[in-house]
């Protein structure tokens, strides 16, 4: 087919394809490596998106905020049918405020009485969602906060509400947050209130698997879905969201933040755990008691 | 003449699939996709829940999720159509650096479907002139074939070196956007881009016919 086309180029395609190979190996070689040393290419790959994404923020910006006003308008039709809605959800809150209040005026009585220590405020640092993952398959975002502002792997990241993902992956303006939809997303999480131990796992759709809790038994839809602090890496006490029953029959957990309309996040500056690393030292007193009789053997206190 | 005007059109056409290339990326990383799809109905039993009232009524709290849909492969597509097309337009260089940048932007592996589909386009390139006179449907079975065998050898090396990876389900759904949407990226291509199979007697600069 078309040979006597192509010989005029037969001096050219030889190396061409030589060339060609030569890419598609350097390809591969980019890929094994990435298997083998992952977070060398991973903090590469940040430093790209570092690099790339906040010069694409200029356009990203007002296209992303006519789509959010269009899918406003489109939400304007449905008016009134929300103002009665908002109306009758505002009488239920009304009671439900009232409980609230006088549940925290409770706590904080019984808080003084058992003199709680708690724990030391969590400050947060508020970032823009720059970009989303771009692909169906991988749930996370990009926030226009980095190294920069201190952000550091690990920490949590909250809309107004409830948890939204974790951070993973830092670059010096950028930082990516791991919604906890993805499929990489394991986060410890207790079922309150029966106090069941879990683990919050992504599983690429809307509402996260609970995986392993203890007693399924004692859990029921409806409870509410609260990290637990298990690890050491996340805070405890952070909004999850409720407890219900996947049609497939599996526990699942509805989430509070609204990850539909992610525009802010905050990040909680998550203090890391202190840990007790070593067994205590023996318990003795560090200068030998004064006795009213001289012992036999001098007590050497400083020793344990 | 003749030569630099044709020279201009191929300048022209590259920069035109940068740009192109640049754009779907930047579209895809929009963020207005940060829920996972979904196909609608409802995932979740309802809950019944007693209000906050003393006296108040058990209330049934449905869930229904909207139909999300997924976005076809849309730079697969156009790589493919221009390559199988126009392939002077779509050097492989600047596939391989466009597909390069999606890998990292993208979250993806790096370098793995950008080295599968860097051998796809070679083979589209190496049949553009077989192809020239095809009917369209065996076109795009042709292009299909590429697209579906680049995406199952893909599947099976990230599972043969154990990398989480998407759901089978979501994937063949995602595929199957993919190849229908074929005949829309070609037509606008051809429509708003002149992106058309050579007409016969077409001449190259050098005077060859092409």
């Amino acid at each position: 087919m078309a040979r006597d086309r192509q010989q005029t180029e037969d001096f050219v395609s030889p190396v061409r394809r030589l060339l060609v190979g030569v890419l598609v190996l350097f390809m591969l070689a980019t890929f094994l490596i990435w298997r083998i040393d992952n977070p060398r290419v991973e903090r590469f790959r940040m430093m790209v998106i570092d690099a790339v994404v906040p010069n694409f923020d200029w356009a990203m910006a007002p296209v992303t905020g006519i789509a959010n006003l269009l899918a406003d308008f489109q939400s304007y039709q449905r008016l009134a049918q929300q103002n009665s809605d908002l109306r009758r959800e505002l009488q239920d809150m009304k009671s439900w405020r009232e409980a609230a209040i006088q549940l925290d005026q409770e706590n904080a009585r019984l808080r003084d009485l058992i003199n709680v220590q708690l724990d030391p405020q969590l400050t947060r640092i508020t970032g823009v969602v720059l970009a989303d993952s771009g692909s169906p398959f991988r749930q996370s975002v990009l926030l226009n906060v980095g190294a920069r502002d201190g952000i550091l792997d690990g920490w949590p990241a909250m809309d107004g509400i409830g948890l939204v993902g974790r951070i993973s992956g830092v670059g010096d303006e950028t930082s990516r947050v791991i919604l906890v939809t993805d499929t990489s997303s394991q986060i410890p999480v207790t079922i309150q209130p029966s106090g069941q131990r879990a683990i919050l796992s992504g599983d690429n759709t809307i509402n996260p698997l609970l995986q392993f809790i203890e007693d399924p038994d004692q859990v029921k839809p409806g409870d509410r879905v609260v990290t637990s602090g298990d690890g050491g890496v996340f805070p405890a006490d952070l909004l999850v969201g409720q407890l219900a029953r996947g049609t497939d029959g599996r526990q699942r957990a509805r989430l509070s933040a609204d990850l539909e309309r992610l525009e802010f996040l905050r990040v909680l500056r998550s203090q890391p755990a202190v840990r007790i690393e070593e067994a205590g030292a023996l318990l003795a007193p560090l200068v030998a008691p004064i006795l009213p009789i001289e012992p036999d053997v001098v007590i050497g206190g400083e020793d344990g | 003449m003749a030569d630099n005007t044709l020279n201009r059109r191929r300048w022209v056409g590259r920069v035109t699939f940068v740009l192109l290339g640049l754009f779907i990326i930047y579209l895809h990383l929009l963020p207005l996709e940060t829920v996972p799809p979904s196909l609608g109905g409802s995932s979740l039993e309802p809950v019944a829940q007693r209000g906050a009232a003393p006296n108040a009524a058990l209330e049934v709290e449905e869930f229904f999720d909207p139909v999300r849909w997924i976005a076809p492969n849309f730079l697969i597509l156009l790589v493919v159509t221009w390559v199988a097309r126009r392939p002077s337009f779509a050097p492989v260089w600047v596939i391989a650096i466009l597909f390069l940048l999606a890998d990292f932007l993208f979250q993806r592996p790096p370098g793995l479907w950008t080295a599968l589909v860097l051998i796809l386009t070679e083979v589209l390139r190496g049949r553009a002139k077989s192809m020239r006179t095809l009917p369209f449907w065996l076109e795009w079975a042709t292009v299909s074939g590429g697209i579906v065998a680049i995406s199952v050898i893909y599947w099976f090396t990230l599972s043969m070196v154990l990398v989480p990876h998407a759901s089978l389900g979501l994937a063949f759904l995602e595929l199957g956007f993919t190849l229908l949407a074929y005949p829309l990226v070609v037509f606008t291509s051809y429509a708003l881009f002149g992106v058309s199979r050579p007409a016969p007697g077409e001449v190259d600069e050098l005077g060859h016919r092409i």
